[in-house]
């Protein structure tokens, strides 16, 4: 039975929405909010052939970018560019670098006083920036060379260094073995890509990013749009490259191999990281399954209260954490965790059993609508590092992020509440019954030399399972790939 | 101009309400037993009691258990909330997940632990629910066996990350005597020993209303809350004030356990290249300083660290020119309850050379003080961080658990953002030999294994 729906949360949800504007030529999106503060966000995007292509050129235009940062011949530092802005108590602009697939997304953040205060802070901040890409000292004869050789060694450190965040790495490793859409470029091809970078190349991987890019703005602030806008048309105006809006199409549904037996890879880490991943039996064709697949998902793995948690820490005590995840643009369910090697035998085999009982729809009524609930409330936050709330302009800039610049999801905050509360049970069992099927899934694990599990008599020859996929209007997607390289 | 509310329950239970419009509110109710506390003077006898490294962090993983439901879906009536065996056990994260919470989640730091959850729906009815499972305990004796084989777990979790290792390694080098030498979570070896006698009475002890702080954020009344608090305290059995442990001195001596590892390195096979982790322990006696002291201290020892480390100053672009590594160079300010650490962390091949830098710039810093400048400058930067998180819903409460922790009124959060907009550069200056004693300073070095 569906749920009612709150009129107050539709109403803060609707304070969410933006409008559109073509201002200049610049698509802008505006929202009001009531703040302290107003947010805007400039992003330009450009589109490759393929992602191995865009996985190449976000190499290099990372290594140009964490080039200019070192410093300007006005403010001969990182450290002076930071201080223009801290020394005068205005938080610094953050750059971020992002790549979905054959994309790559480049977006400037400002954070800034509400008011015609935060006019003068985003001039300020735009000039620097301005001048940052005008006139790095990366491009001088004098200092260039230091600093290109110096940048090179950090970013080949940073990819280097890894291998120390465990969960990350094994992640990483399972992306470039199933989903190389993903991860196109191994390690070593990064590091050799890096390595022969010339300054010619990550000039030209800049120039050709600008001169194909298309911007959008997104403003969330209690200035009317035309105010706040003004100076950061003017800087889009001047790098907006010759790219249309068809760029901003959503990403491809990728399509996982056939399932076979468990891969373990080695790697320095006494726990093992364990993923599961369950590919979907066919794409969800329409936003009601994809919503009650949401549901299900966090059932089986929403954390605390999720199956996984509560029978195989609580009732088990065998691992600290575990979850799901419904990762649309991969369809399938993914889990993951650590644990101590040698529970590798049982805990394949209760994530398997938990898996199969939410698949045949073993769940009741009371627990699907405790999670919908759960679900209808998480509308009104958003979680990643820090918990915004759905009156804060960073909530709305990320959220209006995902639906009008990576495509990740065609609903509203709004639109997705409401068809979230017309679920029934029913209609959970019919998506677990209709899509997930636990007999095809993929094991991976990532763990010391020499641990290797005992291997599990329950395993048995894993049937191959061709899976078609068709490209659809995609749901939120986790833009855990965002990479801050300033701010 | 925010509207901030402070009132004592009868109970002893300290209530902080900080008005706000929001459409969510946050929850949390928080001791001062943390990681650190491995000691402290039972209030009936007078006794020091010594506790095990991990303890405060095993109490944190088992109080969210709840009593089942009876057949008439009310919790069940029980004699002993230590039966030999339950079943079908509640916990309490579920319960405010149930009732409509958004985010609920438990921490436990050095100096406090931390209960909390954010939600629009029933605040009041939620705030009942964590007061249930926060203030009463019920643990059946095979769920204490078996909660020891999740906590070790997490242990594992812990010492598989390198990074944790170097601060862990650190902390162990730095204090000789304070409970901060063991990891939070303590060692497999402190966990197996902390029987249920000590759970319990660690909660009786640390968890009375008298000795907890529940402070909210949202669009609540203090009024309303305090009834509601003040009714469900009653109904739990808790109504009676009850004195509250009493804090016990560390007795933390100046000087360190050894002032590097540099001959014996911390060798892990999960790490590309050298690095090292220094800094300066400090000391505070919070039983003998007043609340401006402690105020000073921690506001000074945050603009000191931005004054070395911070991105822009003078001594980082200093500290780089001479050969420190720009990416992986940073340095901060951690303050707890009685102590405080001004930590340096970064790449070298060459520990030696970053000792000497680092004791440089500190032996300046202490002969001629930083100037008002610099001391302008980190102020400006640690304000508009300040300015940031005042936005965040969450990010605000932290804060002000933070200052609850240092000086038992979370409140103080608002002195010290006016003392970082009054703090002399004189005064800064004249603490620096409190922070940065060179007896203090230690460094840990990490390297590949191979």
């Amino acid at each position: 039975m569906a749920k009612p729906v709150d009129p107050d949360v539709v109403a803060l949800l609707e304070e969410t929405d933006f409008s559109r504007h073509n201002l200049d030529g610049i698509l802008t999106y505006h929202n009001k909010a009531e703040s302290t503060r107003q947010v805007a966000r400039l992003c330009f995007t450009t589109h490759y052939d393929t992602p191995e292509e865009a996985a190449v050129e976000e190499l290099l235009f990372g290594f140009y970018f964490r080039a200019v940062i070192k410093g300007t011949p006005e403010y001969p530092t990182n450290g002076a560019l930071a201080r223009a802005f801290l020394s005068n108590r205005m938080p610094q602009p953050t750059l971020h670098l992002q790549r979905i697939r054959d994309k790559i997304l480049f977006a400037m953040d400002f954070h800034v006083p509400a008011g015609e205060k935060g006019i003068n802070s985003l001039e300020h901040g735009l000039d620097v920036i301005d001048t940052m890409l005008t006139s790095p000292l990366a491009l001088t004869a004098d200092e260039g060379p230091r600093i290109i050789e110096q940048v090179r060694e950090e970013y080949i450190r940073g990819i280097e260094d890894g291998i120390q965040n465990h969960r990350k790495r094994a992640e990483t490793l399972f992306y470039e073995r199933y989903f190389p859409a993903i991860e196109p470029l191994e390690e070593e091809s990064q590091l050799d890509i890096l390595s022969g970078a010339s300054l010619s190349d990550i000039v030209e991987s800049y120039e050709a990013f600008l001169s194909h890019s298309f911007p959008v703005l997104l403003i969330s602030g209690d200035l009317p749009v035309e105010e706040i806008a003004e100076p950061l048309l003017r800087f889009a105006e001047k790098y907006a490259g010759t790219g249309d809006e068809s760029v901003l199409s959503p990403p491809e549904i990728l399509q996982m191999p056939p399932v076979s037996e468990p891969h373990f890879e080695y790697g320095p880490s006494e726990q093992m990281h364990f993923i599961r991943l369950y590919p979907l039996a066919e794409v969800p064709d329409n936003s009601r399954d994809r919503l009650a697949l949401a549901v299900v998902n966090h059932i089986l793995g929403g954390g605390w209260t999720g199956h996984l948690m509560r029978v195989i820490r609580e009732k088990h005590h065998l691992l600290y954490y575990i979850d799901s995840e419904c990762q649309k643009f991969m369809n399938c369910i993914n889990l993951q965790t650590e644990h101590d090697p040698a529970l590798y035998g049982k805990i394949s085999q209760l994530t398997q059993k938990i898996v199969k009982g939410i698949a045949s729809g073993k769940f009741t009524d009371e627990e699907f609508e405790m999670v919908q609930d759960m679900l209808l409330e998480q509308t009104l936050i958003r979680f990643q590092g820090n918990l915004t709330t759905c009156d804060q302009p960073s909530f709305r800039i990320g959220n209006a992020h995902d639906m009008f610049i990576a495509k990740n999801t065609p609903l509203s905050l709004a639109e997705t509440y409401k068809l979230l509360a017309s679920l029934s049970p029913e209609d959970g069992r019919r998506a677990a019954k209709r899509y997930l099927k636990p007999k095809a899934n993929q094991v991976f694990t990532y763990s010391k030399l020499g641990l290797p599990p005992k291997p599990n008599r329950k395993i048995r020859e894993r049937r191959e399972i061709p899976i078609q996929f068709e490209p659809l209007q995609m749901e939120r997607l986790y833009d855990d790939d965002d990479k801050v390289i300033w701010g | 101009m925010t509207q901030i509310e402070h009132r004592i329950l009868d109970s002893g239970l300290n209530l902080y309400v900080v008005k706000r419009k929001c459409p969510i509110s946050h929850f949390q109710l928080y001791t001062p037993f943390g990681g650190d506390v491995l000691k402290y003077r039972d209030p009936v006898t007078g006794k020091v009691i010594l506790l095990q490294p991990g303890s405060a962090h095993w109490e944190e993983h088992v109080v969210n258990i709840m009593e089942p439901l009876g057949k008439k879906g009310k919790p069940i009536r029980y004699r002993t909330n230590t039966p030999k065996r339950k079943r079908d056990l509640r916990d309490g994260m579920t319960e405010l997940k149930t009732n409509k919470a958004i985010v609920v989640n438990a921490g436990t730091y050095p100096d406090r632990t931390n209960y909390w959850f954010v939600t629009r729906l029933n605040p009041l009815e939620n705030l009942e629910i964590m007061l249930d499972y926060g203030l009463r305990l019920y643990l059946p004796q095979d769920r204490h066996k078996k909660e020891e084989g999740t906590i070790k777990e997490e242990v594992g979790s812990v010492e598989n990350n390198s990074a944790r290792r170097l601060y862990d390694t650190w902390d162990e080098q730095a204090y000789v005597l304070h409970g901060a030498k063991f990891s939070i979570g303590g060692t497999k070896e402190s966990i197996a020993k902390i029987t249920l006698e000590d759970v319990l009475s660690m909660h009786d002890t640390f968890y009375r209303p008298s000795n907890m702080s529940l402070l909210v954020t949202g669009n609540l009344d203090i009024d309303v809350v305090a009834e509601v608090a003040n009714r469900k305290i009653e109904e739990l059995g808790k109504g009676a004030y009850l004195q509250p442990p009493g804090e016990v001195s560390q007795n933390e001596p100046n000087g360190v356990v050894k002032p590097d590892n540099f001959s014996d390195p911390l060798r892990r096979p999960d790490v590309k290249r050298p690095m090292i982790l220094g800094g300066w322990k400090y000391l505070v006696e919070p039983l003998e300083m007043s609340r401006e002291e402690l105020i000073d201290i921690n506001v000074a020892a945050d603009i000191a660290a931005c004054c070395l480390f911070g991105t822009g100053t003078e001594n980082r672009e200093w500290l780089i020119s001479q050969g420190m590594d720009q990416d992986t160079l940073e340095g901060y300010n951690w303050d707890f309850r009685d102590r405080g650490c001004i930590h340096v962390v970064g790449d070298t091949y060459d520990p030696e050379r970053f000792r000497d830098l680092i004791l440089e710039c500190s032996t300046q810093a202490l002969s001629k003080g930083f100037s008002a400048e610099e001391i302008e400058y980190a102020k400006n930067s640690l304000l508009t961080e300040a300015d940031g998180a005042a936005d965040s819903l969450l990010d605000f409460g932290d804060r002000l658990l933070g200052w609850g922790s240092l000086t038992r009124n979370p409140f103080d959060y608002f002195k010290a953002i006016e003392r970082y907009e009054n703090i002399t550069p004189e005064e800064v200056n004249a603490l620096l030999p409190r922070l940065l004693n060179p007896e203090n300073l230690t460094f840990v070095f990490m390297v590949p294994e191979e």
